[in-house]
Parts: structure tokens; sequence; C-alpha cells
């Protein structure tokens, strides 16, 4: 039944083999073009910042060093990445999680139960997507310094783990589960709270696993507010030591600690997405994103 | 008794919706819409981000923005051209990179990875490899363009192209969103159509065009909207590319009510920028909904 | 059976997320609270005074400002200065919403031009003041205590001076046949010298050796481009500061002489780029850069300094900025002993060892008279050359106005389209003039 959404397992119109072949080899340049520039970063980090500003560039480092990560760790140049690595996967997962079970909450009745004013709040979260983000920092920040927040990883997490598409993505795949099967746990005496968590949830996977990736994505690379919010060094994430480092050292030509910084920043979610990519299609096509 | 607690369940029937919305929508409320409206707020006043009291100017930022700021029509501008660049190349390209995707060639794994990976790569690293790369001196693409005997290019230093090299990186960078969708709308095409198509004597061209752009209707809508929507609030892409310039080539809305916002700290104005985004968002959104509407009637 | 099994794993992976995620939320929480607590505590027992210090320095500079903080830290036992770096983006940002929400820090730098925007909410100090606190003001350049003076009072302490300035390579010098020792004074030097600078190495019938290479940062063209309009005898703004005063033949004058490195003279590629590279692969013989960037070129690059070369008509000039110390209002009264660490901490920044061991370390000068004039700096070809531009007085520090960033923004933006041929250079500057009347006249 999985298989269904496989995007290997669907073959709908064909194209004849000699235009096929043409097809192949432009996709391929496509794909190939596409991987150059991380190719390069990969290899810029593995390169001295003095070997990257006078050799000739090149896709493999002609004298390759892993001094630029080991500098990244330990030397006391303005920040290491280790405690930052840490922070950024606190707040991820946390994120994630709690986006998780905020939205499939907020998505269920919205879905499957019929109340007064239901229409209306489907729309009020709808036009959250309108929201410009940066538009709320100010009032955010004062609101979590009000709370005496700041600095804390509660204001890291909680602004992302309110999403309006979240629900949305919720709410379209939750309408697509056969009614029958909610009927039957309701008769053998399961309250709402139950189903949605032995019924709903089980049959949700691919959808919530492409909503944990789409958020954990958007967490890890979250830039600008944290970059705003945090006075602290050892609150701080990597996107933000990346900017740090990116204002100390590409002034002065250091590429080689900010490229190794770069790749440290996009190992998880590089990962992350190897090992669930196919789950990205499959989520959203089993949501059927109609209006 | 009896009544009493059928009554009881018809309480409890009504408030169990939101008992489940509670936690989103308290945290919505308080953290999305709130700031909403406190934006509304502060773009009616003067305020320098520092001092505790905000003076009510009424509509004299709008007037500003509309009548003396140098810088808001050419970001009104910036906006339209980035929009006019970006939303259409990224539905044909994310469309054609689906469907070629979806043909079953050899070595598809290899292809979808390497379209997809760039989108999981973080703005800032984006930015910092591009701006990199672009050196009109010492970057790796000009290296190159001297080796194939070409001319060098300005790239990011001539305003000239600045906005197109600007959409061809977040092109490279967020293909991945658009490309995953319509191969999910892909899916939902009934097979018996194609079958039925072929029946009839459709080369796979009329096919394409019968069959599979009729069935990705509603993703292409939601596509629209969404790229639309996210095209108004674009940032990061840009500011760590360009900053804005050069020469203001790529000050969109969001860059300049950045600029205004948290550099020169007038946050008066920015929160009036602010309001007119989401002001023509709204609207586009409902024109676009409606004329998808229509579009589906007629059919 | 399946879903029974899956929905098992899903709630347990769910409970153990959930477990993480509220222990991070809530026990960081506590966590710091409990830190706070415990940093007041260990100041009622062992007496350490705590000063915070937000800096924008996040380069080499702001690296050797920290090591140096440990050592006063070790020598004053009583008081902990804990320095935090921010990045210099969304500083100012950051240390507004902090006064505004009671969150300052006790000292923070800022740039000679950013004074204005706090000075409702930092500290003032008298003559008086500085005589009682030990620091000697004859000690230190007058014009860097004339930066910091707003309506006869003295708002913050000038800890350095941080001035562009020009480098040159010996080694291509000797390899052109010309005399290491001897860089130009002025345009019809730097030109002559240029010309033989500019040559093919390679054999490839192309230039790849430039005398310069012109920046592609906006800021520091701005900057470059005011130095050689106050050379002209011109300036950025009338005297009491009101209005544009550039939109003349000396603010002309000013473009043309970098435009015409590349069209007229052939020194320069037509080409902007980074110059700073530039001149680290020794594509570029001499570089117009800030003073900052003589720790990237050390020990990369044989390298020397120089007063900015006159290439006005009128009298040297070169732009500079400077780092000030600022004191949010708060601590002077409300708490006594914290405001005797502050200064203790300033009295330390100012004085002789620090001044002179940081020049040495990090990429800005001393405001300290008797380190401008240390030997053993002067004989540094690596440093002497932009210390002479402070001593001769040729320094002119950016004008200090709320808006003095804005103002720069518009300039640099003109500029750019001159740079990059969008614009002529009589359109680009009365285009400036207009916009920046606007924004002086704006209330």
């Amino acid at each position: 039944m999985e298989n269904k959404y496989y995007i290997s397992g669907q073959r709908k119109w064909k194209i004849p083999n000699l235009k096929r072949l043409i097809l192949w080899v432009f996709i391929t340049i496509i794909a190939v073009s596409f991987l150059v520039p991380i190719i390069w970063i990969i290899s810029g980090s593995f390169t001295t910042s003095i070997d990257l500003v006078t050799k000739h560039p090149s896709l493999i480092p002609q004298r390759p060093t892993v001094q630029n990560y080991i500098n990244v760790f330990t030397t006391n140049k303005t920040q290491t990445v280790g405690r930052p690595l840490l922070n950024s996967a606190i707040v991820s997962f946390s994120t994630v999680f709690l986006t998780l079970l905020i939205s499939s909450f907020a998505a269920y009745p919205l879905a499957r139960m019929e109340f007064k004013g239901s229409q209306f709040i489907f729309v009020l979260i709808l036009m959250g997507l309108m929201i410009p983000i940066q538009v709320s920092f100010i009032s955010l920040y004062l609101l979590f310094n009000s709370v005496g927040l700041l600095n804390t990883y509660a204001v890291l997490i909680l602004p992302g783990a309110i999403s309006p598409f979240g629900v949305f993505l919720l709410r379209q795949f939750f309408r697509t589960i056969p009614k029958e099967l909610e009927d039957v746990a309701m008769i053998d005496g399961c309250g709402r709270l139950k189903t949605l968590y032995s019924i709903i949830l089980p049959l949700s996977v691919p959808a919530l696993l492409c909503l944990g990736i789409f958020t954990f994505l958007g967490s890890w690379n979250s830039f600008l507010w944290p970059l705003i919010v945090l006075t602290k060094s050892k609150m701080m994430t990597l996107p933000v030591i990346l900017s740090y480092y990116w204002g100390a050292f590409a002034g002065v030509n250091e590429w080689g600690p900010l490229l190794a910084v770069s790749v440290i920043a996009s190992i998880p979610t590089i990962l992350v997405f190897l090992l669930f990519q196919r789950y990205f299609v499959q989520g959203i096509a089993t949501t059927g994103i109609k209006g | 008794m009896k009544t009493n607690s059928r009554s009881l369940v018809l309480v409890k029937k009504k408030i169990t919706p939101f008992l489940f919305l509670l936690p989103f929508l308290s945290f919505y409320v308080v953290m999305q819409l709130f700031p909403l409206f406190q934006n509304f707020r502060v773009s009616f006043t003067q305020w320098d981000m520092m001092s505790p009291d905000k003076p009510f100017v009424g509509l004299d930022n709008f007037k500003y923005l509309f009548l003396s700021d140098p810088f808001f029509w050419a970001s009104i501008k910036a906006t339209l051209l980035y929009i006019v660049l970006n939303v259409p190349s990224k539905i044909v390209i994310g469309l054609a990179l689906a469907v070629a995707l979806n043909q079953g060639l050899w070595g598809k794994t290899f292809h979808r990875t390497a379209i997809f990976l760039p989108f999981v790569i973080n703005s800032a690293v984006v930015g910092l490899l591009f701006g990199w790369m672009l050196d009109p001196q010492s970057g790796m693409v000009n290296y190159f363009f001297k080796k194939l005997g070409l001319p060098p290019q300005q790239w990011l230093v001539d305003p000239t192209w600045t906005m197109e090299i600007v959409v061809l990186v977040t092109i490279w960078w967020s293909i991945a969103f658009n490309t995953i969708v319509y191969l999910a709308g892909l899916q939902g095409i009934p097979e018996e159509l194609y079958d039925a198509a072929k029946i009839d004597g459709c080369t796979p061209w009329q096919s394409f065009w019968h069959v599979t752009l009729p069935g990705l209707r509603d993703t292409t809508m939601f596509v629209v909207i969404m790229q639309v929507i996210g095209s108004f609030q674009a940032f990061g892409n840009i500011w760590l590319l360009t900053h804005g310039g050069p020469v203001n080539a790529t000050r969109v809305l969001m860059i300049h009510l950045y600029r205004i916002g948290f550099y020169f700290f007038r946050m008066g104005q920015a929160a009036a920028i602010a309001v007119i985004i989401f002001i023509i968002v709204l609207i586009l959104t409902l024109i676009m909904l409606s004329m998808f509407r229509k579009t589906e009637l007629k059919n | 059976m399946k879903g029974i099994k899956r929905a098992g794993i899903l709630v347990l992976a769910m409970v153990l997320m959930f477990a993480f995620g509220t222990s991070a939320l809530f026990a960081k929480g506590t966590q710091e609270k409990q830190k706070a607590a415990g940093e007041k505590g260990a100041a009622a027992t062992t007496g350490k005074v705590i000063v915070n210090y937000w800096s924008r320095k996040t380069g080499s500079d702001g690296n050797a400002f920290a090591e140096y903080i440990k050592g006063f830290n070790a020598d004053n036992p009583g008081i902990e200065v804990k320095m935090q770096v921010l990045p210099w983006g969304e500083y100012y940002g950051k240390v507004r919403a902090a006064i505004l929400t009671g969150n300052a820090p006790e000292v923070f730098d800022v740039s000679v031009y950013s004074p204005p925007m706090f000075l409702k909410y930092v500290e003032s100090f008298s003559k008086e003041d500085f005589a009682k606190l030990g620091i000697n003001m004859s000690d230190y350049a007058a014009s860097a205590w004339e930066a910091v003076k707003f309506d006869g009072k003295y708002y913050g302490i000038p800890d350095g001076i941080v001035p562009l300035a020009f480098f040159y390579n010996p080694d291509l010098y000797k390899a052109a046949g010309l005399n290491p020792s001897k860089p130009p004074t002025n345009l019809k030097e730097l030109v002559e010298q240029g010309k033989k600078l500019t040559k093919d190495t390679n054999g490839d019938g192309k230039i790849n050796q430039w005398a310069v290479v012109l920046t592609d940062n906006g800021m520091m063209r701005t900057w470059f481009w005011e130095s050689v309009l106050d050379q002209n005898g011109g300036s950025l703004l009338n005297a009491d500061k009101t209005k544009a005063a550039f939109n003349n033949k000396a603010g002309l004058d000013a473009i043309n002489v970098f435009l015409d490195m590349s069209r007229k003279y052939g020194i320069a590629p037509k080409v902007p780029g980074n110059s700073g590279n530039a001149f680290l692969t020794k594509m570029a013989a001499m570089d117009f850069d800030g003073c900052w960037t003589r720790k990237m070129f050390q020990d990369k690059v044989t390298f020397a300094t120089a007063p900015m070369p006159q290439l006005g008509s009128v009298k040297p000039a070169v732009w500079s900025s400077m780092d000030i110390f600022l004191y949010p209002k708060g601590y002077r009264t409300k708490d006594p002993a914290k405001w005797k660490a502050v200064m203790a901490f300033s009295k330390w920044v100012m004085g002789k060892k620090f001044q002179l061991d940081y020049t040495k370390a990090a990429g800005q000068l001393a405001s300290r008279l008797d380190v401008l004039k240390s030997p053993e700096l002067l004989s540094d070809p690596h440093v002497s050359g932009i210390l002479k531009q402070i001593s001769s007085g040729m320094v002119v520090f950016a004008p200090a106005l709320k808006t003095t960033q804005e103002i720069y923004g518009i300039i640099s933006e003109s500029l750019s389209a001159v740079f990059a041929g969008k614009l002529s250079a009589e359109k680009a500057l009365a285009q400036s003039e207009k916009q920046v009347n606007d924004v002086l006249a704006r209330k």
C-alpha cells in the first residue's frame, strides 16, 4: 500500500527511447551542476585559508588538511562550535516534537469534528501564512523579555513550534483517512484523544514525517531570530556562530574555518534528508494538497 | 440524572474541539496574531526602539513612504521584478524537473538526490558560498570563464543582472520544494487517464497537455499561492547575497523594512512597510483563490 | 497488529522527545536562573563584582581583547569583566532593545558616529570626573576627545582610533626597480610608480599585476572618496551639519581620481573587486583599505604601510573612525560598587600598557599619544605609516550624527552605480545631495 506513493514506482507516460536518452543527458547535467557548489564547499573546507586565496580554485584539494576542523572545535578564536552544535540539536528536536504535537492536536478537530466556528478558525490559521515573521521580532522580543525568558531555549523553540502550515498539512491528511476506522474505535469506547493517538496518528506517519522534516530543516537553519534575540555566547546556535565567523573571517579572507563551519552546519540536515527523502514526496502526495 | 449526563455529554462534545485546539490557538494568538496587532499599532507611531514612549503620528509613516522615501518605490519595483522573474521560472522548472524525475530513468535516485540536496543547506551558507564563488577578482566562476576564454563578469557588483543572478541562486537553492510538490501531484493522476489517452492516439506531448496539466490544477494553485506569498516575504536569500545592493537593484520590500527598522531604527516606518506587505499579500491571495475557483466552476 | 506496533513505537518516540523537549525548555530556564542566583551568591561571598562588556569586535581584535581581560581579572580579584562579542550587523539593535528592556550591559563599545543616538541613555562626564578618575586628558589625542564631546559634556571614553590605511608590497617594488622605502606621497608619484608596477609577469600578453585593485566594498569606497574630498579642501557636510556640502568640484574630482586609475592611467583593472584579496595574492602592489586589514596581511604577504597619499589638491587627509566606550545610565547612581569596578576597568583600558599591547595585537590604534609615538611601533613598517597619519594631524573623523550610517548608505549606493558605469559622477553627486539633504531635514 505504501509503495503506491514511491516516486520510483510510477512511470506514467513514457517518452520514446532516443528522446529518453536526450532527457537523461539533460537531467544528468543539471544534477551534476547542482552538486558542484556543494562539492566545492566540502573540498574548500579541507584546504588551508592561504591556499584558498593564493592557489587556483580546484574541486579536489591539492594539499588536503583537517586543520580547519581542528581549529573550529578547539582554538579560542571567537567561538568553538561544540556548544552551538548541541544548542542547535536541542532546539531543533524540541521544535520538531512540539510542532508535531501541537499541530496534530489542532488539525484533528478541524479535519474530523463539526463545530461552530471551525471554518473561521481554519481561515484564521491560514492567515498566519501571510504574516512575514520579521515584523513580529520586536513584539516577540518584548514578550519574551516580560516573562524573563530571553537567552533561554524557550525563546528559540516556541516561535518555531507554531506552524500554520503544519496544521494545514495535517488537516488535509487526516481528511483522507477513512471515517469508518474512527467510528469502529469510537464504538469500542475510545475517546477522541485515544482515537487520535491509536488510529489517526499511526496512519499518518508519512505526513508526520514530512512535516517533521520540514520543521527540522526550518529550525536547524533558522538564522535571523536567534541572531536578533541572543546575547549570550553559550546559547548561540550554529547559524548564529556562522554569522560570527563570517563577520570575523570573510573580511580577512580566512575562508578555511568558515567553510568548515558551513559543512558542520549542513551535515545534520543532509543526513536527515538522505535518510528520509522518500517521505518528502510521499507525505505531500498523500495529503493531496487541494484547496 | 439521565438528562443531566446527556447534557454533560453535549457540553463535552461542544468543548472537545476547542480543548484540542487550545494549545495551538493560545500560542498562535500570543506569538503571531498579537505581534501582528502590535505591528499595526506601531505603524501609526514614531518609535526608535529604545525610548519607552511611542508618540502617535497618524498616517505620517505611510505618507513618508509614499511621498518622500527615496527608496520605497524602488523597493516596490524590485519586489515586482523579483516576483516576475522568480515565480514563473520556479513553477516551470519545478514542473519540468518533476516530470523528468518521474520518468523512471536510469540513475533517478542520483538525479533526485542531487537536485533536492541544495534545499537543505542553510541560507547563510548559500550566501557565503555564492559571494565567494562570484567574487569578480578571485572567484571560481570568473576563473573558469577566463580558462574558457570568456570575458570575466562583474556578477553581484554590477546592478544590471544582479536580480537575475539572485533568482538563479534562489532556484538552485529552493527548486526542490516545487519539484517535490509537483512530483506528489503527479502521483495523484490516475494511470487509466493515460491509458485512455493512448488509446485515443495521443502523443506523449498531447497527453502531457490534456492529462497531466489539468491533473495538476490544484497542485499548481497551491504552488502559485505559496510562491507569491513567499516572494513577497523573501529576505534571507537576497540579504545574504547582496544586502539589497548594488545600487538598490535587489532592495525588495523586506530588505527595505529590515534596513529602516534594524539599521536606522525608524520602527514606525518599518511597521508601516510590514502592514503594506501584509495587505498586498492578503489581497493577492484572495484574488488568486477566486480566480482558481472560477476556473474550477468552468470545468 | 502492524498498526498497533507502529503506534507503540510512535508513542514511545513521542514520550522520549517530550521528555527531552520539556527538560530542555524548563530545566535550562531554571538552570539560567540558578546560575544568575549563583552569580549573585558568589558576588556576595567572594565579593566579586561582575562587569558586563558588550563589543562588536568579532575578529582577531576581539580575541586579543578577551585575552587581555583575563589578565585584568587576574590582577583585580574583586572584579570580573565578562566580554560578550556580538555580530556587528545586528549589534546596535541588540543594544537598543537591551536598553529599552533594562537589560543593558554596564559598558559597550560603538563607532565614532554612533554616540548621538545613545546620548539620552548613557552617562556623561565632565573634565573633573576624568581628573578624579586619574585619566589625564592631555595624554590622549585631542581630536579623540572632541569626537565624544556633545553639548560641552563628554559621553564615554575614546579608547582607540581606527583610520583608513595605505598598504604596499616592498617585494614587488624591488622587482619593479623601485625604492621600497619611497612609497607615493601624492597622485603624481602614485601614477609614476603604479605604471612600473602594472605589468604582465607570466608572459601571456595580459596584465596580471596591477598597481591597485579598486575596492568593490561600497562603504570602503565611500570613505576613501570622503578622504580625497577632504584633501581637495571640501567636506561631507556643512559646518553645522545641516546640509550636504559635497556636490561640487572637490567631490567630483574625488570620484574621478579613482575612476582615472583605470580609464586614464591604466594602473587598476576596470572591474573593482576584493582589494585586500588582490593585495594578498600579489595581483595588486598597493591597497587602499582599513587599518585593521594589517592583521590579515600579517604572516601571509610582505607589506609596509605609508600615510594615505595626497590624491587631492589642497592638503593631506584620511578618513577615520574610532572605538568608543559608552556607559548606560543606571549603574552610576544605583550601584556604587559596580560603578567603581566599571571605572577601574575603563582606566585600565586607557592605560599605557593595555593601549600598547592592544595596538600591537589588534588592528585598531591607541588613542594615547605616548603609544602613538612609541619608538617600538614607529620602527615597525606594518604599522608606522598608519601611526604617522595620526601624529601628523591628517585624520578626519566621520561626522557624528544619528543619521550618519544612513548618509553613508545613500552615497555608497550612488558611487556603486558610478563605478559600475550606470551613472555619471555628476548625476550621482546631485542625486546623493538631494537624498542626504532630505535625510538631514527630517525631524
